[in-house]
């Protein structure tokens, strides 16, 4: 008899996770950046957390599941980009994107905790 | 009789041993891969001298570890990628001993940490190198891929500083009252004096080693590895060849696939570039430019303000119909990462806050700037009629939260009357605990044509504002007329034609 195997598909769950959380803090982001004016720094850094949910969006399947945020999560864009950034640990370096997706978050909590400081 | 558990002939206890090691092996370079994420979070100007004495080193000994995996080092695809980086090291330490920067002086202990703990892993995987079933064909190769994964973000890490160095000394140079205003430096390759220091020529030799450990990544080829590397330019250049770049890409892709996640893209990179715009025209009026121009700063800020904010709600109102997890054309995105890099390398400064005009006006020549920025403000009264073509997709749907909080939202503001009760209880029922789909109603569309329009015409009003007729040399260069009569709110046929009762 022949052994079938499941594909390992545990790597989806955190990948779903990252673009629900970076979407979601593109969201606070801009709608912070439209109370605080057309000049702020806000539209900058919530273009680059949709572009980063983006990113991470193509190393899903066609079909992959991307879970609604909880309602218990945050409203504050750092801290939600802190927990993505801490879920793109969890990546495998093997999958083709994720050590540029990993880069990617990291520069920009970088660049949002300098924005906050 | 029993076996001596602590002997080295045991079996199961050799088998503990080799497992031991293998733990060691992962656990050191799960380390050394902690260190880089927090070196690239916490890296500033101030480390970047160190972290260049320090990452020819960690190149060693990450060379060092691939060799013990048993592959040669510079066979097949990878290895030639990886055989890259190591010679970009090995001729970058050789430079560092005469060099007048970063000179001598000490390592950073970051990069030495994750340096030392590669090398332990090398000498664990060589202390056990006749255990092929403890380091199979799979195990080397997630080694590798783990040590080449932390040296990437480790590289990055240095580049970023050494951006960030640059950035510092052209700050302190703008406020140098010493200092004459800045010249063009003809042969920089395109780049504004302010990238022009000493860790810029550092910082292109590491570029070249992270491209190709990121191929390595992705299982590129090394010839996708060099492109890129002709991207040099910086300031007014940079800014010009990436409006040019988002402009044709967002017409694009709104062609060929005008779903909310790309319009939501297009419109919010657009948003922004009206925000970079303002700060870049404030600057201008705050250092004589505009005068010099004969432009109304009063007038700019108000149009602009008005443009940004027209894009921004066309944006918000867009979102409002983008289901979670919404794909965008990867190309588009691509375009306006570049468009986002460029104005965020003319208009912020090293803390992520807009930078002083003093400094702004280092960077880039703000007379020839401006007519620039009036162009491409210009081509967004172009690209807010493309995004129209969207909204006679037949059977346009949205999340129903979404749509019935924007509805709430238009009625409280008074911009649309009150909707009725039937459309009202569809949406709440529809949204449900699952936030189910929803056909978007006929008082959603008409908002998003009104926005549609607002943002053309604010946009015309602005680029007419910069444009200045035969006012300036610069102006009468611009191959297409600025000035251009602003469209109506609303033209004719631009209502859906779709129109439901009670939708």
């Amino acid at each position: 008899m022949s052994k079938t195997t499941t594909p390992d598909l545990s790597w989806q769950q955190p990948l779903g996770d990252i673009v629900c959380l970076l979407q979601l803090a593109a969201d606070h982001l801009w709608e912070a950046a439209d109370a605080a004016g057309v000049d702020s720094p806000l539209h900058s850094l919530g273009l680059g957390s949709f572009l980063a949910a983006s990113q991470a969006s193509e190393l899903l399947p066609a079909n992959g599941e991307v879970p609604g945020p909880s309602p218990s999560e945050s409203t504050d864009p750092l801290k939600i980009l802190e927990a993505a950034e801490q879920l793109t640990r969890q990546l495998d370096p093997d999958l083709a994107g994720a050590s540029d997706l990993g880069i990617a978050v990291t520069d920009l909590l970088r660049e949002a905790r300098r924005s906050a400081a | 009789m029993p076996r001596d558990p602590t002997s080295s002939t045991s079996p199961m206890n050799h088998d503990d041993g080799l497992a031991t090691h293998a733990t060691a092996v992962r656990e050191l370079l799960l380390d050394a891969e902690r260190q880089a994420r927090a070196l690239l979070l916490d890296v500033d100007h101030t480390a970047a001298a160190g972290l260049v004495r320090s990452w020819p080193a960690a190149v060693a000994a990450a060379a060092e570890l691939w060799g013990h995996t048993g592959d040669e080092p510079t066979s097949g695809v990878a290895g030639q990628l990886l055989a890259r980086v190591a010679e970009v090291a090995v001729s970058l330490e050789a430079d560092l001993a005469t060099a007048r920067w970063p000179g001598n002086g000490t390592g950073d202990d970051r990069m030495r940490a994750i340096a030392t703990n590669l090398t332990r892993a090398g000498e664990l995987i060589e202390g056990n190198a006749g255990e092929a079933h403890l380091f199979s064909q799979q195990n080397s190769d997630a080694v590798r891929t783990r040590a080449a994964h932390t040296l990437y973000i480790a590289t990055h890490a240095v580049g970023v500083a050494l951006k960030r160095d640059g950035r510092e000394r052209a700050f302190d140079r703008a406020f140098d009252p010493n200092r004459a205003k800045p010249r063009r430096t003809p042969g920089a390759g395109g780049r504004s004096r302010y990238e022009v220091g000493p860790g810029v020529r550092w910082a292109d030799r590491l570029g070249a080693a992270e491209r190709a450990l990121g191929a390595h990544l992705r299982s590129s080829s090394p010839i996708r590895a060099q492109e890129g590397e002709q991207q040099v330019a910086a300031g007014l250049p940079r800014l010009r060849e990436a409006l040019a770049h988002f402009d044709i890409q967002a017409h694009r892709t709104l062609a060929a696939t005008p779903t909310a996640g790309n319009l939501v893209l297009a419109t919010r990179t657009e948003g922004m570039f009206l925000g970079a715009a303002l700060t870049l025209t404030r600057a201008a009026g705050e250092t004589g430019h505009l005068s010099q121009a004969d432009l109304d700063p009063a007038r700019l800020e108000h149009t602009l303000t008005h443009a940004g904010e027209a894009w921004s709600d066309l944006a918000s109102r867009w979102s409002d119909l983008m289901p979670k997890g919404a794909r965008v054309d990867p190309a588009l995105a691509a375009a306006a990462n570049q468009l986002r890099e460029a104005c965020r390398d003319l208009t912020h400064d090293t803390h992520n806050k807009l930078a002083p005009a003093t400094v702004i006006t280092h960077r880039a020549d703000l007379t020839e700037a401006l007519p620039v920025l009036g162009h491409y403000v210009d081509a967004a009264t172009e690209l807010a009629e493309a995004t129209r073509p969207a909204l006679r997709t037949p059977g346009l749907e949205g999340p129903a939260r979404a749509i019935n909080r924007r509805l709430t939202r238009d009625v409280e503001s008074g911009r649309i009357p009150d909707i009725p009760n039937d459309l009202r209880a569809e949406l709440v029922k529809l949204a449900g605990p699952e936030n189910g789909q929803a056909l978007v109603p006929e008082q959603v569309l008409t908002g998003l044509h009104v926005a549609t329009s607002r943002a053309g015409r604010t946009s015309a009003a602005a680029a007419n504002s910069i444009a200045a007729e035969g006012r300036s040399p610069a102006y009468r260069e611009q191959p297409r007329a600025l000035l251009r009569p602003e469209p109506a709110i609303l033209a004719a046929g631009d209502l859906p034609a779709r129109a439901q009762p009670g939708r």
